[in-house]
């Protein structure tokens, strides 16, 4: 199937009434989310993921993907107006944005913020409509070597590109590798750090530790943090000028280039690309002194940056089934429920769905321009809701959700554990991302590990040498890793001095 | 003093790891067996903490970044609410799905967020039927019935 065909073809899946109304559901939420401080699309996705148990695969995946790029345009609303980021990648945003909203210019920042959002949305869908089909042709190529090597790229960069302490991220990642090893051997069946009891048999389930980490660990943080009765200010105009639609062109297409490589990285996302958006538009302005005082790029390019990414990360999860960040884990985790098992041949076996993804895309990314634009007002009101409802509320469908995943009181059990395990390595200051990305990929690498072994004709080592792919993966893998130790020497001498 | 621990403790997980799997079939670098990776990791997670421990630099760590930890009183809510939850899961099949909940619910707008008998009786009825309503009636889910019913 051509490009054209698959996306008329999704397009028409996509505009489905059903279909319609799952995004309209999922970039509402989203977007009603991105807005709330606090709970990011990963906690919304994994307290909603039981939800989507029983709806129909491609229907879920447009909730579940219009929640993701939703939060992403609701993010900056309290980034802008209240200094507050809705999201970790509306961090940056809140720089220049809420220096525009005291300035008087929240309304030019919002709009800004929602059209370059849109535009840069647009190009990642674009971007994913024509490299995903080429894509998957090469990923075909890829066998148990290939895999290990892109694996082990995944994992340093999950460590490498973390937002605090890369030795942090990287104690996380090894932590993550281990709880991954609980259950059965993948090879042999040999029960590994079970201790006798049945529960751990199948592993550690990534639902339970998302929902426990994210849900109950922000429920827990949140105790702490109080955002009620701080000044709101209310836009006046939401129109920018001529001048900031202008100064808005370049920042905005830089953007969504660098947000859509950027999230095409096992380990990216959209906060990276949001930090790096932002950095390069400091780096090649003529007055960097600027940034950081109220200029509408340092609003453009990170907002168009971490939409963008949300549309290419779908590459890596739909192509080689690994997900390059902790909401596509739960997408993926949301596929595999309903028996489908993303990689290399996913386009050739369920076509539609991933064309309906992606053409859904569109329409949600309209949808949410019409949300964004003219609505700030009322979602700025959302704030206002008592926090003991939103509480509560999380309370339930965190618990109830992980017990529905299989009727397990035991899964609850885990996730009350990994809540206080989520709550504790945040105060520390322990990314919590890599954790879950590791226990995802353990299983993986390490099958790709000793498959790729038996393959091997003298079961050696030499076959990640020997394939080109697995090589060049590795190296990139090793250049990070000495890059980085010698960036950490360098931070520690100055340091010393 | 926090990280520290921390360190220390990420540390015995480590040891506990390296134990734990010399326990299983290790095999060898050629022919790993089920307790070569885990053994792996847990030799890079020792070493990791020990790296972090010589990062601290035990005797300046007053220069470290302290942590903000919580007051008493928040401390007492934490450990109330996962009391709570963790007696959730534990009751959830014995007394069903409707009076655990509600339970719960209640207990937690009540006691954690303190809020009027009135507030916390009305939005826990309200909330517990509406989520009968969304999880039976439009998601089919099978909800736990009391196992004494």
């Amino acid at each position: 199937m051509g490009t054209f065909e698959g996306f008329l073809q999704g397009m028409s899946v996509a505009l489905h009434l059903e279909n319609l109304l799952f995004a309209g559901i999922g970039v509402v939420v989203g977007t009603m989310v991105g807005v709330l401080p606090g709970l990011g699309p990963s906690a919304t996705i994994a307290i909603l993921l039981p939800l989507t148990f029983k709806l129909d695969p491609i229907s879920s995946l447009i909730m579940l993907a219009g929640i993701y790029y939703g939060t992403q345009y609701g993010g900056s609303t309290t980034s802008i107006l209240l200094n507050i980021p809705g999201e970790a990648s509306s961090v940056v945003t809140a720089l220049d944005g809420y220096q525009m909203a005291r300035q008087g210019r929240a309304g030019p920042a919002l709009a800004i913020a929602a059209i370059g959002s849109f535009i840069a949305g647009t190009i990642g869908v674009i971007g994913l409509m024509t490299l995903a089909s080429p894509l998957s042709e090469i990923a075909l190529r890829f066998g148990p070597p290939e895999y290990f090597g892109l694996m082990v790229l995944g994992l340093t960069l999950a460590s490498y590109l973390g937002t605090t302490s890369m030795l942090r991220a990287m104690t996380m990642v090894i932590l993550g590798l281990l709880m991954g090893t609980i259950g059965l051997d993948p090879m042999s069946g040999t029960q590994r750090f079970t201790f006798g009891f049945l529960a751990l048999q199948d592993g550690i389930g990534i639902i339970p530790v998302a929902m426990g980490m994210f849900g109950i660990g922000e429920l827990l943080i949140s105790f702490e943090e109080s955002v009620q009765g701080k000044r709101t200010i209310v836009p006046t105009s939401i129109m920018p000028t001529k001048e900031d639609l202008r100064r808005s062109v370049g920042p905005i297409t830089r953007g969504g280039l660098i947000g859509f490589f950027v999230g095409l990285l096992p380990g990216g996302g959209t906060v990276v690309a949001s930090f790096m958006s932002y950095a390069v538009e400091k780096r090649i302005s003529r007055h960097p002194e600027r940034f950081g005082t109220g200029v509408i790029e340092g609003v453009a390019a990170p907002e168009s940056a971490n939409n963008s990414a949300v549309a290419s990360a779908f590459i890596p999860m739909f192509i080689f089934g690994i997900p390059s960040n902790v909401v596509m884990a739960l997408l993926m985790g949301a596929l595999m429920i309903h028996g489908l098992q993303p990689g290399p041949l996913f386009f050739r076996e369920h076509p539609t769905l991933i064309w309906a993804v992606i053409s859904s895309m569109y329409i949600g990314n309209v949808m949410c321009l019409i949300l964004n634009l003219p609505l700030v007002g009322l979602f700025v009101r959302l704030l206002q809701v008592p926090y003991w409802i939103l509480a509560a509320l999380v309370c339930l469908f965190t618990l109830f959700g992980a017990y529905s995943i299989e009727n397990k009181p035991e899964d609850v059990l885990f996730t009350v554990f990994f809540g206080l395990i989520g709550y504790l390595m945040r105060k520390l200051d322990y990314p919590l991302a890599p954790f879950i990305l590791a226990l995802l990929l353990e299983p993986m690498v390490e099958r790709a590990l000793r498959q790729s072994l038996i393959l091997s004709p003298n079961t050696s080592y030499n076959i990640f040498l020997n394939h080109p792919i697995s090589l060049a993966f590795l190296s990139l893998s090793a250049l990070l890793v000495i890059t980085s130790l010698i960036r950490f020497q360098k931070s520690e001498v100055e340091r010393e001095t | 003093m926090g990280h520290l621990i921390t360190v220390c403790v990420l540390f015995l997980i480590g040891i506990f790891g390296v134990y734990q799997a010399q326990l299983l079939p290790l095999g060898n670098l050629k022919h790993p067996g089920p307790g070569f990776f885990p053994f792996l990791i847990s030799c890079v997670l020792c070493s990791v903490a020990l790296i972090s421990l010589v990062s601290l630099k035990i005797g300046n760590l007053h220069k470290t970044t302290s942590i903000n930890w919580p007051t008493r009183s928040i401390w007492v809510r934490i450990s109330f609410s996962l009391f709570l939850f963790t007696g959730y899961a534990l009751v959830l099949e014995r007394l069903g799905f409707l009076l655990s909940t509600s339970l719960l619910i209640g207990s937690f707008v009540k006691i954690v967020f303190k809020c009027s008998w009135l507030i916390s009786g009305l939005f826990t009825a309200i909330t517990v039927a509406g989520s009968y309503v969304l999880f039976v009636w439009f998601l089919g889910v099978r909800l736990p019935s009391p196992n004494w019913w």
